[in-house]
Parts: C-alpha cells; sequence; structure tokens
C-alpha cells in the first residue's frame, strides 16, 4: 500500500469502529489507534515486501488470517519502515486494539456464508482477509498448495 | 496478420469491488490476474509476531523486531536447504544462464525437489532438459516442480504438449495457455504454439480462465467459429468476448456478434461483446484500407 492509502484504510476502520464501539471518531484514543494501524499495516507491507511469494499471516486478527499478494505486473516501492509513519507519537495502547479490528470484520462477515473481504492498492498489493476457519477453502481459491 | 491492433486481455484494469467476495470469485480472481504463486507455495508467518510490536513503546525494538521478521521471512524460503552445498545447488538452477550446465545439474539433482523447482523455473534450460522435467515419474507428481515449469517463459511446443496431457491442474494449464499465447501472436504466421493454444481454447473440460487466454493465441479461424456456435452449457461471457477480440475470428461470426443476433447464444451475449466484435471488425476493415492506400500517389 502506499502511504496515503494507510492512513485512509486506518481512518475508515477507526471512524466504523467508533460507530460500532460508540466512541467519538476525533478523540485521542481513536488517534493512538489510528497510528498503530498506520504501523501495523506499513509493518505487514514490509514483510510482504521481502517475500517472493503471497504472504500468509495466521491469526492476524483473533478468528481471522490475511494473505498479501503482489501482482507482477506493479513493483513495490513505498516500503522504508519509518516512511511518514511518527513512531515516538505511539502511545502504549492496548493489544485490545486488534481484538476492536477484528469486530469489523466479524461486522462485515456476519451473515455471509464463506468469502473473504479483499482490498486492492494502487500499487498492485492484493490483501485478503478471510476467517482462519476457512483456511484450507482460502488458499485453494488462491493457488497455494502449501505453505512454509 | 497483424496483431498490433487486436486489444490486449491484460489491459490494466482499475482497482474496484474492494470489499466481500466469494471464494469463487476470488479463485477467478487470482487466476486471472496472476496473483498465484506459480510455484504454489506461500510463506507464513504467525499473527503473533505482528501483535507483540503493538505492545511495544520502544521504536528501536519495534525495529528489531520487524527486521528479525524480515530475516525469517526470507529464510523461510530459501532455508529449507540445510546443506550448504544444495544451497549453492539451488542457487546455481535458478540463476545459470548455461543450458548444459543446467541440464547436468537435472541429472545430478533430480530428485531434490528444491533444486528442481528452482531449475524448472529458469529461462535458461534448454527442451531436453523441460523434457526431463515432464516425462520423470516423481516429478510429474509434483504440483511446484509442474507448475514452475508450465510458467517458464521459454517453455517449447513438445513439454507443453506433455503438460497438457499429464495435468489437471489449471494453474498448470494456465502457465501453458500464457505461454503458448504469445508465442502464437509474437509469430508473423499461425505456428505449432498456436495448435497448442487452439487445442486448449476447444477443451470444453477447461477452466474458462485457461481457455480465455488460449483464444487468445488462436489463429485457426474455424475454430474460432466453433468455439463461438457451441452454444454449449459451458460458455462463459468472457470466452465469447476473448472471441470477439481476436482478429483471425471469421468476418460473418465477428458481424454476428457485434449485431447481438447470434441466435443460439442470445442468453450469453452482452453488450461488451458486441462492442469488442464491431471494433475488432472495424480494426480490420481499417488495417486492409491502409495496406491499400500505402501504394496511392501521394499529391
Amino acid at each position: 500500500m502506499l502511504q496515503n492509502e494507510r492512513l485512509k484504510v486506518a481512518g475508515d476502520a477507526v471512524a466504523r469502529m467508533g460507530s460500532l464501539l460508540d466512541f467519538p471518531a476525533d478523540d485521542v484514543f481513536a488517534d493512538a489507534i489510528k497510528h498503530n494501524f498506520v504501523l501495523l499495516l506499513t509493518a505487514i507491507d514490509a514483510v510482504a515486501a521481502a517475500s517472493n511469494r503471497p504472504l500468509l499471516i495466521t491469526t492476524l486478527l483473533p478468528g481471522y488470517d490475511l494473505v498479501v499478494a503482489r501482482s507482477e505486473v506493479k513493483q513495490h516501492n513505498d516500503l522504508l519502515f519509518k516512511d511518514g509513519v511518527d513512531v515516538r507519537s505511539l502511545t502504549a495502547v492496548d493489544p485490545s486494539v486488534l481484538q476492536s479490528v477484528a469486530l469489523l470484520l466479524d461486522d462485515e462477515f456476519l451473515g455471509s456464508g464463506g468469502g473473504a473481504i479483499t482490498f486492492e492498492s494502487d500499487d498492485g498489493v492484493h490483501y485478503v482477509a478471510f476467517r482462519s476457519s476457512d483456511r484450507a477453502l482460502a488458499l485453494q481459491s488462491m493457488g497455494i498448495e502449501s505453505v512454509q | 496478420m497483424s496483431n498490433a491492433i487486436t486489444p490486449f486481455m491484460n489491459e490494466v484494469q482499475k482497482p474496484q469491488g474492494n470489499g466481500f467476495m466469494s471464494f469463487d470469485a476470488l479463485r477467478e480472481r487470482f487466476l486471472t490476474r496472476s496473483l498465484y504463486p506459480k510455484d504454489g507455495r506461500a510463506t507464513r508467518v504467525e499473527g503473533d509476531r505482528f501483535a507483540d510490536m503493538l505492545r511495544i513503546g520502544s521504536l528501536a525494538e519495534i525495529e528489531q523486531r520487524i527486521n528479525a521478521l524480515l530475516l525469517d521471512v526470507r529464510s523461510a524460503e530459501h532455508g529449507l536447504i540445510k546443506d550448504e552445498k544444495m544451497q549453492a545447488a539451488v542457487s546455481i538452477a535458478a540463476n545459470s544462464k548455461d543450458s548444459f550446465e543446467l541440464h547436468y545439474l537435472t541429472s545430478m539433482f533430480i530428485h531434490h525437489r528444491e533444486v528442481m523447482i528452482a531449475l524448472a523455473g529458469n529461462a535458461n534450460i534448454g527442451e531436453k532438459t523441460q523434457m526431463v522435467i515432464v516425462n520423470d515419474e516423481t516429478l510429474r507428481a509434483d504440483s511446484a516442480v509442474q507448475r514452475a515449469l508450465a510458467h517458464n517463459p521459454q517453455l517449447r511446443e513438445m513439454p507443453m504438449i506433455k503438460l497438457i496431457r499429464a495435468s489437471d491442474s489449471p494453474h498448470v494449464l494456465l502457465g501453458v495457455a500464457l505461454n503458448a499465447a504469445k508465442r502464437s501472436k509474437g509469430a508473423s504466421t499461425a505456428n505449432e504454439y498456436s495448435e497448442v493454444c487452439s487445442a486448449l481454447a476447444r477443451g470444453l473440460g477447461y477452466d474458462s480462465v485457461v481457455r480465455q487466454a488460449a483464444i487468445e493465441g488462436v489463429r485457426d479461424p474455424e475454430v474460432l467459429r466453433a468455439i463461438a456456435e457451441s452454444g454449449s452449457v459451458v460458455m462463459v461471457p468472457r470466452i465469447l468476448e476473448a472471441v470477439a477480440r481476436n482478429a483471425s475470428t471469421p468476418d460473418d461470426v465477428l458481424q454476428e456478434m457485434s449485431s447481438a443476433s447470434f441466435p443460439r447464444l442470445q442468453p450469453y451475449l452482452s453488450i461488451s461483446v458486441a462492442e469488442l466484435a464491431y471494433s475488432t471488425l472495424e480494426s480490420k476493415r481499417f488495417e486492409k484500407q491502409n495496406s491499400l492506400s500505402v501504394q496511392a500517389p501521394s499529391p
């Protein structure tokens, strides 16, 4: 993802979280979560870029896996860990941040059959989130036969 | 017949459709956009390693953890090889440009999986080596090796045919189809790769994404006609679109597609198929006109 996309995804997530969990999206707590989220996305992108293969992150969020796959067409440019992220501004936010994000996904998946949530970034990276219980089916759909 | 005017299948698509999708739709997306791993392998990381990062306040420690993670990912992809000699062999298999060296390596390491996977993907292996990979019983059963071979940019006709016969994996067949189509389109007239494309395009049992890729490289007008007229239940819009794009499709077929009056295919025809057929007809007309006007005397 490009940095502006990370900011947007984080912002959208926090706004939705705010309405689900009933806190205002513009307060300090929300801001800290947003920074955490951007940091998380940056770290994921850095790790995905280190790999020549799709990356499977198991249980990134409670009950959900994430696959990051790059299409061959575009190259990943925006990798720097320190790029635009002010890590120093992080307050020590609870790991419940991930729990909260998981709630977002629960909400999306509610009532659906099997399936996945995908996001395609402008730099050609695809992110696919799915329930861990669907892992076998999801991997098969994506043409992944073995994992190391 | 010039292919320069035919619209390309892989025109860049605008990102859209973020959000929920079924596993079937996911499967299609990964096939059509080449997102699947060629050798079928992915690298796994436990989510805990990311979660931990959020709990740490220190910048230095976070950086350290990320670096450790990067190292682990890289070595997971090379690190199954504990032996230094094996590591060297894999490295040669992946990077050597010498086809004789590679063939020699094949006979020495034929049952070492990691070496063979790297070899199969190396564009410098000769046809003999490719045939060895596709004929060996053990290797034939190894999906990662076959997939890597199928996507080898220098894959030849005989190995292609063998792969088609031996494999029913859509990823292997897609690799073959993409390679054959590229070779067929890149030539000035139909060649043996056009035949391979025809074989895959005609096969009703193949995945529609495979057939679509193959149709791109078909140059036999009668094959294209047969596909358009098959009216079979496995007809999907993308197959028709591929036929509509192909400049080798007979003009009368294109005419009928563009007027959306193809009776047997009524339920499958869409505006985009009609538009594509029309634009292909126009391109052919334009090309004919232009090649005639070159001879016209200039004022």
